[in-house]
């Protein structure tokens, strides 16, 4: 009777352990997941995104592309990321994730929330911006261009300045032209975070020992979607000074093309209509501006005044 | 199922792989006008973040020097079986092996390396002026064994990071390996026999160009052309401290430089490969 009594206890505490489910709302979806996301903003609300913790396909069965560490085919999508993860994205409605034995959680979380979710949005025919954005007056401003260019680090000096965010890495365009807010969360080199005055000693490691850490950016965060009114992409020169051109016709296109987060996702999932057209209705609402800027050393107040006074972002 | 179609350009800085590559490009464009030194492409650069990214799916801001190591070959892999033709990528990385004996430059998909060479003396000046330092302090890098490019851990840099080793390090890394057909071309060779030396590396390549295309394409990358070009436009491969990328390119500049005991000292550490490739005579004194 006792040993049944225990049984039955136990069985109970797995169930409740089982059906624990979380969901937050991020890039304008309601997700549903079965493993807490701290990153993400707690929601309530039907689910758009579920995502489980679970076995990963080995392989999928028909594959449109491979790349390095991903296969592809239409509406389907495996990532994996050695000792840490494999990522299987489905019908941009689910994520499977099957952590390596012994991974760190916010590992497994740092490429769910950076990749994975790059082929979710492309699934749903979002286009998904490889860069930050900066609310400026009641519009949205993504700096975007080549990693390594300072995309975030600007962002995060415009934050210093009480602007608000909303998004880092992947800024996401839906189909009435918005940036939707992503998380309050930025990813800043411990360079960066000297160059602002931030103890990094505050803040979390993206990964053990490496010396980019977790910025969170509660009170800088905007949490409505807001309509996209400039694309800035930065180039570097090797000269001193501060440069600037407004794209237009082509080389508009390509500039938002080349810069979409993981492009090749777009060509493996057989998205390129979906993204040709969203890319056709957006460009004659925005402005695209390549802009030049010295490649070291990098005065942040300079490049973020260079950048308000010259687009005029604050009007 | 691999395609031996890359062809490494490989070499310590300052040693006339930049001047190659335009020579190439020159080779093999149908234009009568020089290529613009702007348009060697970022993309056949091996240590590119851009390509490493597409191609892995991944962000390599996100991944360890050591995770990007080991995803390199299979990057170069995915290059060379996606390309119909023969590829170049320039590299600055000594050649070296990563985890299992796996090198980090897969021999199955490698037609060959050409190796730029150049008098570790006038490396010396060259890279001095590049880094904007002073050439005595330049003289640690040559002889620092874990010299590498882009390997702060502190800031997110530009390109991959590459190891690059001490100058005989590198030279002996590439010239040494036998799982890569070898070509070695001197700096010196390059200047003072340009076209046999130009012509041994088309040859080397496999490309088929008369003598006449050859030609033509050495006169379209002539110093004075690149200087010229990089006056009038800038030439984004500069370092923003440095005052100009084509600076002299000339042969024996580091008599300039009187610091005897610094060149004593770059003798002294690379003696035997300066000597193996001729920068030494039998007294040990500089050939060039």
């Amino acid at each position: 009777m006792l040993s049944f009594k225990g049984f039955s206890c136990k069985f109970v505490i797995v169930i409740w352990n089982m059906a624990e489910t979380f969901t937050y709302k991020a890039f304008g979806l309601i997700i549903k997941s079965d493993f807490e996301i701290p990153e993400l903003l707690v929601f309530k609300g039907l689910p758009d995104v579920q995502i489980k913790s679970g076995k990963a396909p080995v392989q999928l069965k028909e594959i449109t592309k491979y790349g390095v560490k991903y296969q592809a085919a239409k509406n389907e999508f495996l990532l994996e990321v050695d000792h840490i993860a494999k990522y299987y994205v489905n019908d941009g409605a689910q994520i499977v994730v099957e952590p390596y034995k012994g991974a760190v959680d916010k590992e497994v979380r740092l490429f769910l929330l950076g990749s994975a979710f790059g082929a979710l949005f492309l699934q749903r025919g979002l286009l998904p911006v490889h860069g930050s954005t900066v609310k400026f007056g009641n519009s949205a401003t993504i700096f975007t261009g080549l990693s390594g260019v300072g995309k975030s680090s600007i962002a995060a000096y415009f934050v210093s300045k009480g602007y608000h965010v909303l998004a880092d890495d992947i800024s996401v365009v839906n189909h009435k032209l918005e940036v939707v807010p992503g998380f309050p969360n930025m990813k800043i080199w411990n360079d960066v975070l000297q160059k602002l005055d931030i103890n990094e000693k505050s803040l979390a490691e993206i990964r053990p020992n490496m010396k980019k850490f977790q910025l969170p950016v509660n009170d800088n965060y905007f949490n409505e979607a807001l309509a996209l009114k400039n694309i800035v992409i930065i180039i570097t020169k090797n000269s001193p000074g501060f440069e600037y051109e407004e794209l237009s016709g082509i080389k508009k296109f390509n500039a938002i093309k080349s810069n979409t987060y993981r492009y090749r996702f777009v060509q493996a999932l057989e998205q390129q209509l979906d993204h040709f057209q969203l890319l056709n209705k957006l460009l004659p609402e925005i402005k695209v501006y390549k802009v030049t800027r010295p490649q070291s050393p990098l005065s942040l107040s300079e490049f973020g005044n260079f950048l308000i006074n010259t687009m005029k972002l604050n009007v | 199922m691999y395609k031996k179609n890359i062809i490494w350009l490989a070499s310590y800085p300052k040693s006339g792989n930049t001047w190659f590559r335009i020579f190439l490009t020159n080779l093999l464009s149908d234009s009568d006008t020089p290529a613009n030194i702007n348009d060697l492409t970022e993309t056949s650069i091996s240590s590119s973040r851009k390509i490493f990214d597409e191609y892995t799916g991944l962000s390599s801001s996100d991944l360890t020097f050591e995770e990007i190591d080991r995803m390199r070959p299979d990057v170069y892999r995915m290059q060379s079986l996606e390309s119909d033709e023969l590829l170049f990528k320039k590299v600055h990385d000594k050649y070296y092996s990563i985890e299992n004996d796996q090198a980090l430059f897969p021999a199955e998909i490698s037609k060959g390396v050409i190796y730029f060479i150049r008098n570790p003396l006038d490396v010396l000046v060259s890279f001095a002026y590049h880094s904007a330092r002073p050439v005595n302090k330049m003289i640690s890098t040559l002889n620092d064994s874990n010299y590498a490019f882009c390997d702060n851990k502190d800031k997110l840099q530009n390109q991959l990071r590459q190891i690059i080793g001490s100058w005989s390090d590198h030279v002996k890394s590439w010239a040494e390996q036998t799982n890569i057909p070898v070509h070695v071309v001197r700096y010196e060779d390059m200047v003072n026999s340009t076209f046999d030396s130009f012509s041994k590396a088309v040859k080397f390549i496999g490309l088929k160009k008369t003598e006449t295309e050859i030609s033509d394409a050495i006169k379209m990358s002539d110093f004075s052309v690149l200087a010229n070009q990089e006056k009038k436009d800038g030439f984004k491969e500069k370092t923003i401290k440095s005052k100009s990328f084509f600076r002299e390119g000339k042969i024996g500049d580091w008599r300039n430089h009187p610091e005897e005991i610094i060149m004593k000292e770059i003798i002294a550490n690379h003696k035997d490969v300066m000597m193996k490739f001729g920068y030494l005579n039998s007294k040990n004194k500089s050939v060039f």
